[in-house]
């Protein structure tokens, strides 16, 4: 592991519901390390913790949400650090891209609007250089005729301008980090691609460290240095996002991957499925979570709650009693 | 504004239609203003009738009606002879108008910020006590709060008269405008708290936040504007209400408003009094909820959108 | 069924709510029994007294010596009896045009629900002052004008209602059965409109209650010698500064039922709905 000092380090952060009926624990025990400029992928089925864990580092977690451990940012520590604080961090210095950029923006302010009022609030700017800033930042994020676009509401612009739009929103006061959560889920897949390939260019000119939420390993795979796999709340497999994909250790990255969409998957054959479901919100086995629908469970699994540990040099991790053999 | 011109004008067919309704309303029964004076002889009664126009047919009296009242002329009261319509309306408009609108300015004034302030205060002490306030306030009608009010402060305390207009003087609204602003007041409280609620759960607020915005942003330009859109809708049906409140009110209170002469109009068939009286009222309605609908738009930019396609 | 009851015995508002009702009803019932006065009897020897127990006078007499006691509790039984009629009616008329309309869709149920709209948007103070010229006062004016806005809002709820429900596969499966459309409506879809109905019923009461007082108390209402809650109120007004009393105590009973009934209708539609409001 590298020695250099991590822009994000996150450790032993669990995220509960205690007021839910029942409590719910949403995520337990994760832990990660992003270097400057380097990219993660947080990968898991919905209601893994992935969206509880990329709103949790820049304390936007829902009211009633109890997060506990320790969340570092250029080494200063963001749990129970001031709300003056946190907002003087969200926006300047880590951006947030949310899921469905349809409602991400707010319906009754014009684009230019949302866009400079993140600078304005962080910087003292006039509108004339906010202006400037805004327009600027649209070209980067390539959206088409952004003069006009300052004065038009959301709701005039197609669903991959809306994204385009966050994204200019989330970077344009330049973070070193960015938190994208599910970017082009709720996009159709020809926009999706753009997006993606957006976010690449974004990436190597700004060297923006990303945080990237997918369900998809696929995706996840094209974009970023690392990734990290969810289950049921807990870290199941992290690594080189290259060794986990070719070669996945955990019984359910190995699921998650032959399920995962693929362009070269070959046409009429059914993609694969993983049977059964993840346990309910405010279940807690004792065992590995996974074990109720692994292939290669036994007795011990069920008993025994595998450690993240590492199997091999490079910096994987896996969570399991009989990990997959190295191919 | 063409936009707001053409509404306005839209709301003269809907105005035939309620002024017709009326008319045939107020006219489907047998009778008329001058049959319970027993004391009339028969030939004064016909001259009565013949002056008013009531022997001729009701088609025709129907049309003479329309007619003058293109020309803003409701007609001579059947009851108060003394009198017009019109005169009768001028006394009392401006009174009605006084204290229905001073009672939904005090409604929106103390129910907006009292809701805002109780979906802030979220599920704390403050918000409690306010929801359960508000519970009473729309749970009791004006015409019990008007004399429970009168009888504490008039009568008991003596700080504010019980009854009278002298001129519309503010020690003489002030009981009048409370009692009936009360349960739209605590309708509108309970209806902001709800609506900004709602809008604080939305996603875009959440990207607000994580822009690092401040939180009197957040609140005042994210949250609100969008939240009072159900608020606005509300004050159509609000005013309605002030509007029937101010019926009791000024019974109770003894104003010389449009409530007036009203029920006693009714109960005596005075057409023309009545008729008028109802289509200014109905107007004053319908001019609302087109004020209120243009307020929308000014807050919806997509509101706006649907109206120019 | 026991499941579906078992947030009463948590809910604090709507037991208490329901436990008031159920008071006032029995007080309203069985306590003229214990008066010696009737509803229209004149005491000449005691003419506005305040409440008291002289003569049994618990909630004192009025201008003309009736028993307040026994006369508020006779306004509470006609409140109660008319809100139960009149919400009966206005359930009837209400499920049956909100199933009609919800059930057939398409411009039927388009002109069927603009009508409501429309009667929604009359303020319909006026209409009532409108009918009053044309029939009188008279119960029937009465009943008209509070069955013309009553059925409204149940209207709306059973149209949105049946709509969903005519989409789900147990009546799809009725219709592709070949069952009459009547059939249909009465065995399956009505039954599952049992829990909105019953929760919009409950709140229907304490507005039809208050638009009676408020008639009552114009004087459009309950007319004298008979009382309601209203037109005692009307008379409380006009004599408050020689005898509160006689305003003080129909209005305590008016809040006290609407309230009740108010947090009764809460809880049900808090569990029963599946509308989430």
């Amino acid at each position: 592991m590298s020695a250099e000092a991590p822009l994000l380090a996150v450790l032993g952060v669990g995220v509960s519901f205690p007021g839910a009926r029942p409590p719910v624990r949403a995520l337990a025990d994760v832990e990660l390390r992003l270097l400057a400029g380097r990219s993660l992928g947080l990968v898991g089925e919905s209601g893994a913790g992935k969206s509880q864990l990329a709103l949790a580092i820049p304390g936007l977690s829902a009211p009633g949400a109890v997060v506990e451990g320790s969340i570092r940012f250029c080494g200063e520590e963001l749990i129970n650090a001031s709300p003056a604080r946190l907002r003087a961090l969200r926006g300047r210095h880590i951006g947030f891209i949310a899921q469905d950029p349809q409602a991400a923006l707010a319906p009754h302010l014009k684009v230019g609007t949302q866009l400079t009022e993140t600078l304005r609030s962080h910087h003292a700017l006039d509108a004339r250089a906010a202006r400037a800033a805004a327009l600027q930042m649209l070209e980067r994020v390539q959206v088409p005729a952004p003069a006009a676009r300052l004065g038009q509401y959301p709701h005039e612009l197609s669903g991959g301008l809306r994204q385009r739009v966050s994204i200019a929103i989330a970077l344009i006061a330049s973070p070193s980090l960015l938190i994208a959560d599910e970017p082009t889920t709720a996009l159709d897949v020809t926009v999706e691609a753009g997006i993606r390939a957006l976010f690449l260019k974004l990436r190597q000119e700004l060297k923006l460290a990303l945080v990237l939420v997918s369900h998809d390993l696929a995706v996840v795979g094209g974009l970023c240095d690392e990734i990290l796999v969810l289950y049921a709340g807990r870290v199941v497999e992290s690594g080189p996002a290259a060794a986990v994909l070719k070669d996945p250790r955990h019984h359910y990255t190995a699921a998650l991957a032959a399920a995962s969409a693929t362009l070269e998957a070959p046409l009429g054959l059914p993609l694969a499925t993983i049977a059964g479901s993840q346990p309910a919100p405010g279940v807690e086995l004792a065992g590995c979570a996974f074990a109720p629908r692994c292939p290669a469970a036994a007795a011990r699994c069920h008993a025994e709650r595998p450690p993240l540990a590492s199997v091999a040099a490079g910096g994987a991790r896996v969570a399991c009693h009989f990990p997959r053999a190295s191919a | 504004m063409s936009y707001a011109l053409r509404r306005l004008l839209g709301l003269v067919p809907t105005l035939f239609i309620i002024v017709s309704l009326a008319f045939v309303l107020v006219r489907l029964a047998p009778g008329g203003p001058f049959d319970q004076e027993q004391t009339l002889a028969p030939e004064i009664k016909a001259n009565l009738e013949r002056a008013y126009g009531l022997d001729r047919p009701l088609g025709e009296q129907y049309l003479r009606y329309l007619g003058r009242l293109a020309h803003g002329d409701l007609g001579p009261s059947m009851r108060l002879r003394d009198f017009t319509v019109n005169e009768l309306i001028a006394i009392g408009l401006p009174v009605s108008l006084t204290i229905g609108g001073l009672a939904l300015a005090l409604s929106l004034l103390i129910g907006l910020p009292l809701g805002l302030g109780a979906a802030l205060a979220r599920r704390r002490g403050l918000d409690r006590l306010l929801m359960a306030t508000t519970a009473l306030g729309i749970a009791i009608p004006p015409y019990v709060t008007a004399p429970l009010l009168a009888l504490v402060f008039g009568i008991y305390l003596r700080w504010l008269p019980v009854a009278g207009w002298e001129g519309g003087q503010l020690r003489d609204l002030v009981l009048p405008v409370v009692a009936l602003a009360l349960p739209t007041l605590a309708y509108l409280a309970r209806l902001t708290r709800a609506s900004v609620l709602e809008v604080a759960g939305l996603p875009f607020v959440r990207a607000a936040r994580a822009k690092g915005l401040s939180e009197a942003r957040i609140v005042l330009v994210h949250v609100l504007p969008p939240a009072l859109g159900p608020v606005l809708a509300y004050l159509g049906p609000a005013a309605a209400g002030i509007l029937a409140g101010s019926l009791v009110i000024e019974t109770v209170f003894g104003l010389p408003g449009m409530g007036r002469f009203l029920v006693e109009g009714a109960l005596n068939r005075d057409y023309t009094l009545v008729l008028g009286k109802v289509i200014v009222y109905a107007t004053l309605v319908l001019l609302l909820n087109l004020l209120v609908d243009l307020l929308r738009a000014l807050l919806d930019p997509r509101i706006r959108a649907r109206r120019r396609a | 069924m026991r499941r579906r009851w078992h947030w009463f015995e948590r809910d604090l508002a709507a037991r208490a709510g329901l436990v008031a009702l159920a008071s006032i009803a029995l007080l309203a019932l069985a306590g003229p029994l214990a008066s010696p006065w009737r509803v229209d009897e004149l005491d000449w020897a005691r003419i506005g007294v305040a409440p008291g127990l002289e003569a049994a006078h618990w909630f004192g007499t009025d201008r003309l010596g009736r028993d307040l006691f026994v006369r508020t509790l006779a306004g509470v039984r006609v409140s109660l009896a008319i809100g139960l009629l009149a919400t009966l009616v206005s359930l009837l008329i209400g499920v049956a045009w909100g199933a009609i309309a919800g059930y057939a869709g398409g411009r039927l149920e388009g002109a069927m629900m603009r009508v409501v709209d429309v009667f929604y948007s009359l303020p319909y103070v006026f209409f009532v002052i409108l009918l009053t010229v044309t029939l009188g006062r008279s119960p029937a004016t009465l009943f008209i004008s509070i069955g013309a806005v009553g059925w409204l809002t149940m209207a709306r709820v059973v149209c949105a209602q049946t709509e969903s429900l005519r989409h789900k596969e147990f009546i799809e499966a009725a219709v592709a059965a070949g069952l009459p459309v009547r059939r249909i409506l009465v065995r399956h879809v009505l039954p599952n409109l049992a829990g909105p109905v019953l929760v919009y019923a409950t709140l229907t009461v304490p507005g039809v209650i208050l638009i009676e007082s408020f008639l009552s108390f114009l004087g459009l209402g309950v007319q004298e010698p008979a009382a309601s809650l209203g037109n005692l109120m009307a008379q409380g007004t006009a004599e408050m500064e020689s005898a509160p009393w006689m305003l003080l105590a129909p209005c305590a009973f008016l809040v006290a039922i609407v309230l009740a009934l108010g947090f009764v209708g809460d809880g049900l539609r808090d569990h029963l709905d599946p509308r989430e409001r």
